[in-house]
């Protein structure tokens, strides 16, 4: 540890809070009377005084923390710190003489320390505004700075990508050419790959576990599917590395074609298995939710069990099923390890699934991990990338749920 | 009427049970189809498990190599560790001492392990060495080398393979447990590289991810199902929050890296690859998750319980914390968990904020370069060598064990507190 | 009256009984139900009303853990017999549950559904057809004739109910098994379809379950009164409910208990 100052202090704020919490209780707890004939005259029990005058005092002591973290420059001095330790302790001697002063019988302390702890979690759940806020901003600010060099209309529709641009300080232009078509085209296949296997597997398997299977193969499929599921994406791209890839070279071999480890195809099937469980879970609750009378209706009529499932069940469960596919796209396209491991990193504008192919998530990762000048326009294609794919992402989430809500709104 | 023509006494036509067969058939073949899903996804999760595990199993055992050398002192002929051991070596197998020589000698040990002992002792002498076995050795004594292929595409040569039967005639050779895959920190050296570095550094963020993400989570999961507004501007507001986490939830991790680029590192000038920035950014990452997961839990919990406690005089914070959140408390720590194993397994926000450094060292604080498990495997699994597969593989499995009993912690608890609640 | 005498029954029952795991819902069951006539099952809840009835059916099939011993007869053929194919069967018998579920279809597409499964008109001239006929059977059609294709769930609850009965009658069956149809359905709603199944009794073998003893009493010829399940009396409704043999039967009448 270098600077152990900072730890130091914030124990010391968090002293100051304890022993505020101590003084205060046992003010209340001498003051308050326990009044057998009935209500007492207080409004608040000793311990909610306590909280308020901790937490009056934490605040304080939290802010001049901040102050004096932020104004202490880059070599902070004895002096200066012991200067902060008293502004600290004096500044906090206001709150606990407030608190003192208001151990009395009509203070509703439990009102105010209950809506400041109300307070204090709303501002919780701001952090996901405040998140949002942050990626939208960041994302934006850098990519501007980007389409500064590089035209918009050139990155989407510019047919080269070879962004090894040597920096050349305070150099006009840059000789890296970011056209993103290829990128974006291995995005699009390798989904497209991968949803061809996870879509029809992923659906079927979520049919048969709930309307076919024993339950044997269930206590044996579930657990598998989660197991799935929980497998992180490095160990998948790694599995593809080392088998899928292979066994696709050896199975083109056998047709006399030269294919290298890395492919598409190779990505998206192993990126289709990690899917399935995402489709099959997600298609089970939609497929549950079919109520089982219209199922015995069709029964009733002379209808087999699969004529049922496909014509009246599917047909029921068609908008969710949609919505739980929009939602396994939106994870294919944003999922990276898999495709930095297995996929390749040359940007083909290519077809053909026996070919590499690289994403806008290999892009971004490959701009990032290289030499790291930031601001270069390398650095700020990734951020442009980025931006791409967080709209795409955020398009994709807004129509599956648009097509849930429209198929819950179609049930009722 | 005496039933011996079912089929006519139920008045069906011979065309009509035609098309029944053919029904009766889609009917078959569409449970085919599901029984093939179903293997389909076993077998690929066999295929992966199996092939992870017969690649990496071997790496948990190091071959060790027991030595008898006589070294020269350090002089101006033999300036340096390399020359003494490779002359010392050269005198052991009795060869001559020349250039390709003394590489090949040196390539069946660990060099760099054997020059560490050879660095204390400057004089002359003799000592025993016992030193790993160089990855070379090490592989070709696990079978993973071609002994087939031509001399000059081959891995290692024929002398080498003389030596080291050499050794195994004469016991020197021993196969131990690879402690040095737990112990050390990553090294160039294959059979010097352990995940000690990455475990620590994947334990730390982690941690600062799961003291951040929780108390955040579930508070900000209690005051949406507790405490926000339903109707009017409040209730708009509200309704935002939800939109805006449900969207977070599903928003690449990759992007919470590039927010983690953009704000800690470049804007508040945190250092690079981390822990502490690590865990920020996972922290963000899990959040959506955390809430989303405490939300379910807490909405299982019947109104009707909050609603008694208020009827008897509580305030609506008591209500909540002293009879909601603790009914939803075995749901909400389930989830807890599952997001901490999510977040030990995220590689590309790392990835990111620059844990791809090769660190030798071992962190000893949140403020040290560090690197992660999954971040590890991705920086090994680069290297073509048998050698880093093969080790590749066994961070794999570590990690997989480690999420194992992670998750089955969760069901362990759930399972505990939810007996404890039936009372 | 004495229908009966004039054909054969329909169905015959012997030593019926019906397991779901190792609860016994059905003991012993021994009745014949005649055809062209309305037979009515009527009992406490829980007595195994309904479930007789999807013995008919075999709808009871569907239900994992069921098992149905004993001998049901269609016309002298057993139709738990392992040859006979119950989805055969139910082109045969059809049914009508309690609470009317229309496919989220058109009006039409509900209709059609059966016919359009067994494949059993040809061409569109023949399907529309046979769902107006349906439709007319039912006494839907002319409430619907110029919306066939408004989704069939848009329809009020007493149009759902005979929307459900034209479907089944689509498949043209011999025998139409209703579970207490006019349980959801308002009084005028249900004097309409009382009404039409007294018509459709001079074409179908019905058999009616229903928690309404007036009501089994306005429309079913034979009663048969089930408790706990066991069949405690069965016979003319007339002398059913007017003068029972058991006391059980005479106590559940009476509304001492149910």
């Amino acid at each position: 540890m270098t600077d152990p100052v900072p730890i130091y202090m914030l124990v010391i704020v968090g002293a100051i809070m304890v022993g505020a919490y101590r003084l205060i209780y046992g003010r209340a707890a001498r003051l308050v009377t326990p009044d057998m004939s009935g209500s007492s005259t207080f409004h608040a029990q000793p311990r909610h005084h306590a909280r308020l005058a901790a937490a009056l005092t934490g605040l304080t002591g939290a802010l001049i923390y901040i102050a004096g973290m932020s104004l202490r420059g880059p070599a902070p001095g004895l002096a200066a710190d012991a200067l902060w330790l008293a502004i600290l302790l004096i500044v906090c001697c206001g709150p606990i003489a407030l608190a003192i002063r208001n151990v009395r019988p009509n203070f509703a302390a439990r009102s105010h320390i209950e809506r400041m702890a109300e307070t204090g979690l709303m501002l919780l759940a701001f952090v996901a505004l405040l998140t949002t806020v942050g990626i939208v901003a960041s994302l934006l600010f850098e990519a501007t700075l980007f389409f500064r060099d590089v035209s918009v209309f050139e990155f989407l529709f510019g047919t080269h990508w070879s962004p090894q641009t040597p920096i050349r300080a305070g150099g006009a232009g840059q000789s890296g050419v970011f056209g993103a078509v290829p990128v974006f085209a291995g995005t699009f296949l390798i989904t497209l790959i991968a949803m061809a296997v996870a879509g029809p597997v992923g659906l079927m398997v979520a049919i048969y576990l709930s309307e076919y299977a024993s339950p044997q193969t269930r206590a044996i499929a579930k657990p598998a599917i989660e197991v799935l599921a929980g497998i992180p994406t490095v160990v998948y791209g790694f599995f593809a590395l080392i088998s899928v890839g292979p066994a696709i070279q050896e199975f083109a071999d056998v047709f006399g074609a030269n294919v290298a480890v890395q492919s598409a195809l190779a990505a998206g099937l192993v990126m289709g298995v990690m899917i399935i469980p995402l489709i099959s879970s997600l298609s089970d609750d939609v497929i549950r939710a079919v109520p089982q009378k219209l199922r015995d209706g069709s029964a009733a009529l002379g209808a087999t069990q699969s004529e049922t499932l496909i014509r009246v069940v599917f047909r029921s469960a068609l908008p969710g099923i949609i919505g739980a596919f929009l939602l396994a796209i939106s994870r294919a396209v944003g999922e990276t390890m898999i495709v930095v491991m297995a996929a390749g990193w040359a940007a083909n504008l290519t077809a053909n699934p026996f070919d590499a192919v690289t994403t806008v998530t290999v892009q971004i990762v490959a701009l990032l991990t290289g030499d790291q000048v930031f601001d270069s326009p390398r650095t700020l294609a990734a951020f442009a990338l980025g931006l791409v794919l967080f709209i795409i992402t955020l398009l994709l989430n807004f129509a599956a749920l648009a097509v849930v809500n429209r198929y819950r709104r179609g049930f009722e | 009427m005496s039933g011996l023509d079912l089929d006519f006494d139920l008045g069906i036509t011979p065309t009509a049970a035609v098309r029944m067969r053919k029904r009766h058939a889609a009917e078959r073949r569409f449970r085919t189809y599901g029984r093939a899903a179903v293997m389909f996804a076993i077998a690929a999760l066999v295929w992966l498990l199996v092939a992870i595990i017969v690649t990496g199993a071997s790496a948990f055992t190091q071959h060790w190599v027991t030595i008898d050398l006589t070294v020269e002192a350090k002089s101006q002929s033999v300036p340096n560790d390399r020359l003494r051991l490779a002359k010392g070596l050269a005198l052991a197998f009795d060869v001559p001492s020349d250039d390709e020589t003394r590489a090949e000698l040196l390539d069946i040990v660990s060099a760099s392990a054997a020059t560490a002992q050879l660095n204390a002792r400057n004089g002359d002498d003799e000592i025993t060495l016992t030193i790993p076995a160089s990855n070379i050795i090490d592989q070709y004594l696990k079978g993973h080398i071609d002994t087939d292929l031509p001399a000059d595409q081959r891995k290692i040569s024929d002398r080498q393979i003389q030596w080291v039967e050499r050794l195994q005639a004469e016991g020197r050779i021993k196969r131990r447990f690879n402690s040095a895959l737990f112990a050390n920190p990553d090294s160039r050296d294959p059979e010097r590289a352990g995940l000690a570095s990455a475990i620590i550094g994947s334990a730390l963020i982690v941690l600062i991810a799961s003291a951040l993400a929780l108390p955040v989570g579930v508070g900000a999961a209690i005051y949406l199902d507790s405490f926000a507004p339903r109707t009017g501007w409040g209730g708009r507001l509200t309704r935002v929050l939800e939109v805006n986490i449900n969207n977070l939830a599903a928003v690449p991790s990759i992007v919470f890296g590039l927010l983690g680029l953009a704000v800690f590192i470049n804007f508040f000038g945190l250092q690079r690859s981390i822990p502490l920035v690590g865990g920020l950014v996972l922290a963000l990452r899990m959040f959506p998750t955390i809430v989303i997961a405490s939300r379910s839990a807490l909405l299982a919990v019947p109104d009707s319980l909050t609603d008694s406690a208020l009827s008897l005089g509580a305030s609506r914070m008591q209500a909540v914390f002293n009879h909601r959140v603790p009914l939803a408390a075995p749901g909400i720590l389930t989830g807890s968990i599952i997001g901490m194993a999510q977040a030990l397994g995220a590689t590309a926000p790392l990835l990111m904020i620059g844990m791809v450094a090769f660190v030798t060292s071992m962190p000893a604080s949140p403020m040290d370069p560090a690197t992660a498990l999954p971040v590890q495997i991705y920086l090994w699994s680069g290297s073509a060598d048998a050698a880093w597969a093969e080790r590749t593989s066994a961070a794999i499995i570590s990690l997989l064990v480690i999420l194992m009993l992670i998750n089955g912690l969760a069901i362990f608890l759930r399972e505990r507190l939810q007996r404890r609640r039936k009372l | 009256m004495t229908t009966q005498t004039e054909r054969p029954p329909k169905f015959t029952c012997r030593d019926v009984s019906v397991f779901y795991g190792e609860f016994r819902a059905l003991h012993n069951i021994n009745m014949d139900i005649a055809d062209r006539s309305v037979t009515a099952l009527i009992g406490p809840s829980g007595c195994g009303k309904s479930t007789l009835l999807r013995v008919f059916n075999r709808m009871n099939d569907t239900i994992p853990d069921a098992r149905v011993s004993g001998r049901v007869e269609m016309q002298g053929a057993n139709i738990y017999a392992p040859e006979v194919d119950p989805v055969l069967l139910r082109t045969r018998v059809g049914m009508v549950f309690q609470k009317p579920t229309p496919f989220p279809r058109s009006i039409f597409e509900n209709v059609a559904y059966g016919p359009r499964l067994h494949g059993l008109t040809r061409g569109r001239g023949e399907l529309n057809a046979l769902v107006e006929k349906s439709l007319r059977r039912a006494g839907l059609w002319d409430e619907v004739k110029d919306r066939l294709s408004m989704p069939g769930p848009g329809l009020s609850v007493g149009q759902q109910q005979r929307l459900v009965l034209a479907r089944a009658l689509a498949i043209d069956p011999d025998v139409i098994l209703m579970d207490e149809p006019a349980s959801s359905l308002d009084p005028i709603a249900t004097a309409r379809l009382e009404a039409l199944i007294d018509e459709l009794k001079e074409r179908y073998c019905i058999i009616i379950v229903t928690h309404s003893m007036a009501q089994a009493a306005r429309i079913s010829d034979k009663t048969a009164f089930l408790h706990k399940g066991e069949l405690i009396e069965y016979g003319q409704t007339d002398r059913i409910f007017t003068n029972p043999t058991d006391t059980r039967t005479q106590d559940y009448i009476t509304g001492r208990f149910g």
